[in-house]
């Protein structure tokens, strides 16, 4: 490249200083050739850009221009008709209704309702303050709400899953205003172009599944699958494509790597059909200790829950539950085991149960409430374990932790306390294979906020296993050589274990917990 | 130059206004949305402003329809309505420095177009397309990363190491190499 291909490369590019820019301007008077070249270069340059545009902001970009001329259309229409009836008006009354008529006409041709949407579907709402009166959407609408999942469907341009604390805001058919929350969208063709503004910014749709996340200091956009057109406060334009992910804070513009595991894109699906169920009260008035539980659309029978320890530990013992008996564990060696296999795979299931976390827990008493799998280094994602999280590092200790050994997820409500809570933990398919497994935790009936929410490695192995599911036993436990942290044992008290295979609504959960009946 | 013929059916049902006219504006818009596009933003260094302008010509268009007789090519017509929105943007923003992008497209629009004397501006676009499909590997993520993701050279400098003249160098020879690619397309066509 000589030094006038640079100079012509920087000045397309926008670098020249004035200086320089006066220089090269004189040096093209001068120059035929040069001039040539320019031009050739500046039409790539322009052509370049339009050429390489990917379809979905063509046609974003198209259908909005078509619009601005429908609605000239629209208003040189009205203005026509309001000519003839002025020409054919007899006297003032005429003259007035003329005028009522032209202005209702532009009413009706500009401002007729156009559906914007509804809500479909809620998920254990809190609402702040009053919940809405009307659940059909028009502009203005606002969705205020402290924890839950609302799910909208947007006259069938797309649909929205906003996930609580979230304050939302409907703007019109095709734009809303996220002040605070996370949203997942997934938007069908007429829907392309839709607007989610945001208090750092806005993401204009491009025919996509994208999600949003707005915190009080900053903005988050994950393009799951499509591209989306994000926009900074007083930025430019930056487009993102499937697995690109951009954050926009006060003073800065981020790009940071997409996290597909950090938004809802599906709600659990309505269930058809019969569920199958494994239910153990651990009421313990078997031969041994052992329980026997209820079992659903399952043919095994032989499915006990059977009291077991390892030294230096003891059985565990019965103790007042929730629903008659319990079990308490020590932390040291006790536990129960059943030959249930559990659910294998990454198959739908629930898992509820009823859990006291003493107070003065130990961080080696964490792992291990429920468990199953067949643990087998290194493969991720055998393994299915709920427990306390006694790790700082994987997100704050004494809270839920569901566990696929490669991968986690932490809730938020600290449970060492000493009082009972009730767990649910459900797993369901995402919108897409390569998002994982969507995981909802239900504490005492009520959505917990999650550090994750979805598992992206996970194959239980539950068909070579020595043992099937397991109360207070940690399932990465290996006796012959402990890990000198993360203990083997949980301690504190378990009631009411079942699971399910199948993802439980939010009512069913509720049913369960309040009156220990299971559904069918 | 005759329009193909789905296009000049669209343009015979637009200046009729007999029924689906709206739709047939419609087409003609794709039809014609990215050379205008691409005409505006060869001469202006906003891009943004550019496509904003191009909406305004569409507009235009759209309300002077009627106007156009159809003795002369669609496009020429359209060409005239966005050179003169261009010039009457540069009327209004007089203050761009001398030796500035604007102001060197002026002089520049003295010269010959490299591609119109073998083809209109459409064809140049579409064979530019044809190029493209050509184009992979280094040189299309480079492409890509520039034109379509929208970053500049700098920022495409930071993410993948390589350093800003070198990446200036390569675009200006891809960009060189392109319009000898569209060269031999037109004059095959004209052939």
């Amino acid at each position: 490249m000589n030094d006038s291909d640079e100079i012509l490369a920087r000045w397309l590019e926008g670098e020249l200083s004035d200086e320089e820019s006066a220089a090269w301007k004189r040096k093209l008077e001068r120059d035929p050739e040069l001039r040539k070249r320019a031009i050739t270069q500046a039409r790539l340059h322009g052509m370049l850009g339009v050429a390489m545009e990917d379809e979905f902001t063509t046609a974003r970009r198209t259908g909005e221009w078509l619009e601005k001329c429908r609605e000239i259309e629209r208003e040189e229409f009205v203005g026509s008709v309001l000519g003839r009836v002025k020409r054919r008006q007899q006297g003032r009354f005429a003259a007035a209704a003329a005028v009522i008529f032209a202005i209702g006409l532009a009413c009706w041709v500009s401002l007729r309702p156009d559906e914007i949407g509804r809500v479909v579907r809620m998920e254990t709402v809190e609402w702040r303050g009053q919940a809405p009166q009307d659940f059909e959407l028009e502009a203005g609408s606002r969705f205020q709400f402290l924890r839950g999942l609302v799910e909208l469907e947007l006259g069938g341009r797309g649909r929205m899953i906003v996930e609580g604390p979230a304050d939302l805001e409907i703007l019109g058919p095709l734009k809303s205003r996220l002040h605070e929350g996370r949203v997942t969208m997934r938007v069908e063709e007429s829907g392309h172009g839709y607007q989610l503004e945001t208090p750092r910014g806005k993401v204009v749709d491009l025919g996509t599944e994208f999600g949003v996340s707005v915190g009080e200091h900053r903005v988050e956009t994950h393009v799951l699958e499509g591209a989306v057109e994000a926009y900074p406060a007083g930025g430019e334009k930056l487009l993102l494509g499937k697995d690109d992910a951009v954050r926009f804070e006060e003073r800065s513009v981020e790009r940071i790597d997409a996290d597909l595991g950090s938004f809802y894109t599906l709600l659990p699906p309505q269930r058809a059909g019969l569920m199958r169920s494994v239910h153990w009260p651990l009421e313990t008035e078997g031969r041994d200790g052992s329980d026997a539980p209820e079992v659903r659309g399952y043919s095994a029978s032989d499915w006990e829950m059977v009291p077991g320890a390892h030294e230096p530990g003891s059985r565990p013992v019965p103790v007042e539950g929730v629903f008659g008996k319990a079990m308490a564990f020590d932390g040291r060696g006790g536990y129960m085991a059943s030959r249930f296999p559990g659910i294998g795979g990454d198959d739908p299931r629930t898992v509820c149960f009823w859990v006291k976390v003493p107070d003065d827990f130990r961080e080696s008493e964490g792992f291990g409430i429920v468990s199953w799998g067949n643990f087998q280094v290194p493969d991720h994602g055998s393994v299915w374990q709920i427990s306390v999280n006694p790790l700082a590092e994987d997100g704050p200790v004494g809270r839920i932790r569901v566990g696929v050994h490669g991968g986690q997820i932490v809730g938020q409500t600290d449970l060492r306390d000493g009082r009972w809570h009730h767990v649910a933990v459900v797993l369901y398919p995402a919108s897409r294979a390569d998002i994982g497994k969507h995981v909802l935790v239900y504490l005492d009936g009520q959505l917990e906020a999650l550090s994750r929410r979805s598992l992206l490695a996970l194959n239980t192995r539950t068909d070579e296993g020595n043992h099937g599911v397991w109360i207070a036993r940690n399932v990465t436990h290996d006796p012959q050589s402990p890990h000198p942290l993360h203990g083997g044992f949980f301690r504190g008290a378990v009631d009411e274990l079942s699971i399910f295979d199948a993802a439980l609504s939010p009512e069913e959960i509720r049913s369960l917990m309040e009156i220990n009946e299971l559904p069918r | 130059m005759d329009e193909p013929d789905p296009a000049r059916e669209w343009l015979a049902k637009v200046r009729s206004r007999g029924p689906g006219w709206l739709d047939a504006f419609g087409e003609l818009v794709r039809l014609h949305e990215g050379w205008v596009r691409a005409y505006l933003r060869t001469r202006m260094r906003d891009w943004s402003a550019a496509d904003d302008l191009a909406q305004e010509v569409f507009v235009t268009a759209f309300r002077r329809i009627r106007t156009y007789e159809g003795d002369g090519s669609f496009e020429g017509w359209l060409r005239g309505i966005a050179h003169n929105h261009w010039r009457n943007h540069l009327r209004k923003r007089r203050e761009s420095p001398i030796g500035g992008y604007e102001e060197i497209q002026i002089m520049l629009e003295a010269g010959a177009d490299p591609f119109r004397p073998a083809g209109d501006d459409h064809r140049a676009l579409d064979a530019l397309r044809e190029c493209l499909m050509h184009v992979d590997g280094p040189s299309r993520d480079l492409l890509q990363q520039r034109y379509s993701k929208g970053l500049s050279v700098r920022e495409i400098s930071a993410s993948c190491g390589r350093g800003y003249s070198a990446l200036t160098m390569q675009l200006h020879r891809l960009r060189e190499s392109l319009a000898e690619c569209i060269r031999r397309k037109l004059e095959a066509i004209e052939s």
